[in-house]
């Protein structure tokens, strides 16, 4: 096997926006400039609160967004060099399932209840491959050993109302990984399950991920998920990406107090605190967005230009970029002085 | 601490459910939802109750409060028998009770105005007038930090946090002793679950609210609650203050829990615990005890003897056959 060469660009998502018209009239900007890119068998993790965005935006790269309501006014979305925007949906349905895949939160609602997991298995390798039912079955019973089902020969003829949610989840990642995908979008995979079964899929999307050497655009709200799997991490906030860092620095030093305040907020089992911090408030709807920097009524630190200039994206080294007025100029060394949230 | 009041003792209680049966011949099969479960809840304090999904925590909750009828066991409240009572005797005893939802969007009803949501349970105890009726709803929005006029607004017209907040609400308004909240800040975004979590506990600083706090998830219990219970297919399998169980979890299942949550850590990668396998289906518990099927350390014994609680000092009980003496 050749290695993958991880600083080939494999998606790359530029200024994208997304706008949902409502039905009292009004307009839900749900996307608005986000751009970013994921290379060849890397990690990226995408965060946010419900509401962020971050399952449209996903979503838009599988190019299943209901149009009308929604619409891309603006932006690219560049598959190995090809605008998947400008692909007729016949052409799309070659790439999803096949290049790119997507494993949702809910398996029972992603999986069809009247037909066999081995029928829906068999139904996503032969969408893409020529081959016999009898060496697509084949096929099935060994993605179904590879994700860890015992008994795979006999679990193909089950239905998924049989299987718990963990199991149906592995059958949802062995669909997905079916073809070989090149990208896994997983949205909130293990966010139904229970900490124990959270683990194995973790591992096994881990292990899955090296084997099929896949790249993985993880959609979760929690943090410490992130920590044990991404390389990078994205954090979302009401539709923009307000930061962006290798995994490492994005814990160790965040520079969007929105960040700093979400890995404040959680409750660690190797702390001890009286109080939680919070955040005061909450996020924004998509119809009724502030002007200015879209967290400055929650924020601590919001100056005057908060509230009616939207920050630009700033550079604070070379993989990581924050979406703050703090990290302009002098207010910058300020913020250092000040330390952290209290 | 000053000497600790035992609010509710709770000997050996049991919730069983029949299965139906496809035909007569069948055998009569139950699911044992809670299955023998001793403890007793202290006043003023919070007792954390964990577990996966399945394991009889919510079931467990709702026995208390006699929503579920208990098939076997006692419920002591202030030292008095409750688990026969019924009817206005019942309801008394529920007076002093409240629950709080995981879904407030499910519990509570969507065409009520949040005034008549929380008014309700004050109307039905037929203690108050009309007009302090009133007074008392806008004491409690603001006790839980909502604006006055959300009384006049509905359900929808809030986000979760706000609805769980509502939910919170309601439950106070007849002055309960006793709180069980289930799951409450589970369907929360993280910065609006720390917000519920810390009015939680500002409340129960402000009215000597005792807590039954069920959750999933060990950091959240780990933060509010005094003392934790685990619960494994309907049985407790170790119990202790929060201190003692967290630092030297004792059970191997305890252990594996706190072992398999994801952690932020850069420079030690952890020694996880991986179990095997789901949570058995409770209709048909192994025998012995009910996690050897997936134990790391199970033992010949484990598979036929059920083993007990055993007090292993003085803040930890514990039910596994690796601590005989």
């Amino acid at each position: 096997m050749e290695p993958i060469n991880t600083q080939q660009v494999l998606l790359e998502v530029s200024n994208l926006k997304i706008q949902f018209q409502l039905k009292n009239g009004k307009q839900a900007k749900v996307v608005d400039d986000v751009s970013f890119s994921i290379h060849k068998g890397e990690t990226v993790a995408l965060v946010g609160e419900s509401g962020s965005g971050k399952s449209i935006t996903s979503l838009a790269i599988m190019r299943l967004l209901p149009i009308p309501p929604g619409e891309i006014t603006a932006g690219t979305i560049h598959f190995n060099g090809n605008n998947l925007l400008d692909y007729k949906n016949k052409e799309m349905s070659h790439i999803r399932g096949n290049d790119i895949s997507m494993v949702f939160q809910e398996p029972m609602t992603s999986l069809d209840p009247v037909f066999t997991i081995g029928n829906q298995l068999m139904e996503s390798i032969r969408r893409h491959r020529k081959v016999s039912k009898k060496e697509a079955r084949e096929k099935a019973i060994h993605l179904l050993q590879e994700v860890g089902i015992a008994n795979a020969d006999k679990m193909i003829a089950e239905y998924p109302h049989q299987l718990s949610g963990g199991m149906r989840q592995r059958v949802m990642i062995a669909i997905a990984m079916a073809n070989n995908p090149q990208l896994l979008i997983a949205d909130e995979p293990t966010t139904a399950l229970d900490v124990t079964v959270q683990a194995q899929i973790l591992n096994l999307m881990m292990k899955m991920k090296k084997e099929h050497r896949s790249a993985i655009l993880f959609i979760t709200h929690d943090m410490s998920v992130v920590a044990e799997t991404a390389d990078r991490v994205m954090v979302m906030y009401a539709g923009q990406i307000v930061e962006e860092a290798p995994v490492r620095e994005l814990f160790l030093n965040p520079q969007h107090p929105y960040t700093t305040a979400l890995l404040k907020t959680m409750p660690s089992l190797d702390t001890d605190v009286e109080r939680l911090p919070s955040i005061p408030g909450i996020v924004p709807p998509a119809y009724a967005l502030p002007d200015g920097c879209r967290f400055a009524p929650r924020c601590q630190f919001a100056m005057e230009q908060c509230q009616t200039l939207q920050p630009e994206v700033l550079t604070v080294n070379e993989a990581h970029k924050v979406r703050c007025h703090l990290f302009s100029g002098k207010e910058e060394r300020a913020y250092a002085e000040e330390g952290s949230l209290t | 601490m000053p000497k600790k009041e035992v609010l509710l003792e709770i000997n050996h209680l049991k919730a069983y459910f029949p299965v139906k049966r496809k035909s007569m011949k069948e055998e009569k099969k139950v699911v044992k939802a809670v299955d023998d479960i001793s403890l007793e809840i202290y006043r003023g304090e919070t007792l954390g109750i964990v577990g996966e999904s399945g394991s009889g925590k919510s079931t467990f909750g709702r026995t208390i409060l006699k929503l579920v009828e208990p098939t076997e066991g006692e419920i002591l409240y202030k030292g008095q028998q409750i688990q026969h009572l019924k009817g206005s005797n019942l309801q008394k005893y529920r007076n002093q009770m409240q629950m709080i939802f995981q879904d407030p969007f499910a519990s509570l009803n969507p065409r009520m105005r949040i005034g008549a949501i929380i008014e309700e349970p004050m109307a039905l105890q037929l203690t108050l007038t009309k007009e302090q009726r009133k007074k008392r709803v806008k004491e409690l929005l603001q006790k839980v930090g909502l604006a006055e006029d959300a009384m006049h607004k509905y359900l929808h017209e809030f986000s979760g946090g706000q609805r769980q907040r509502i939910g919170i609400a309601r439950a106070l308004a007849i002055n309960p002793e006793f709180i069980i909240a289930d799951e409450p800040v589970s369907a929360l975004d993280v910065s609006v679950q720390s917000q519920v979590l810390n009015l939680l506990m500002d409340l129960q600083d402000e009215f000597q609210l005792t807590y039954l706090f069920i959750s999933h998830d060990l950091s959240v219990v780990k933060h509010i609650s005094d003392r934790v219970a685990v619960l494994y297919l309907g049985r407790i399998v170790e119990i202790g203050t929060k201190k003692e169980l967290y630092a030297n979890p004792l059970h191997p299942y305890t252990q594996a829990l706190l072992s398999a949550i994801p952690v932020v850590n850069f420079d030690e990668p952890k020694q996880a615990i991986p179990l095997q396998g789901e949570l058995p289906s409770p209709m048909n518990p192994p025998v012995g005890c009910v996690f050897h099927t997936r134990c790391p350390f199970v033992m010949g014994k484990c598979h036929q003897v059920r083993p007990t609680m055993q007090e292993m000092n003085e803040h930890q009980r514990v039910a596994c056959f690796l601590y005989d003496k």
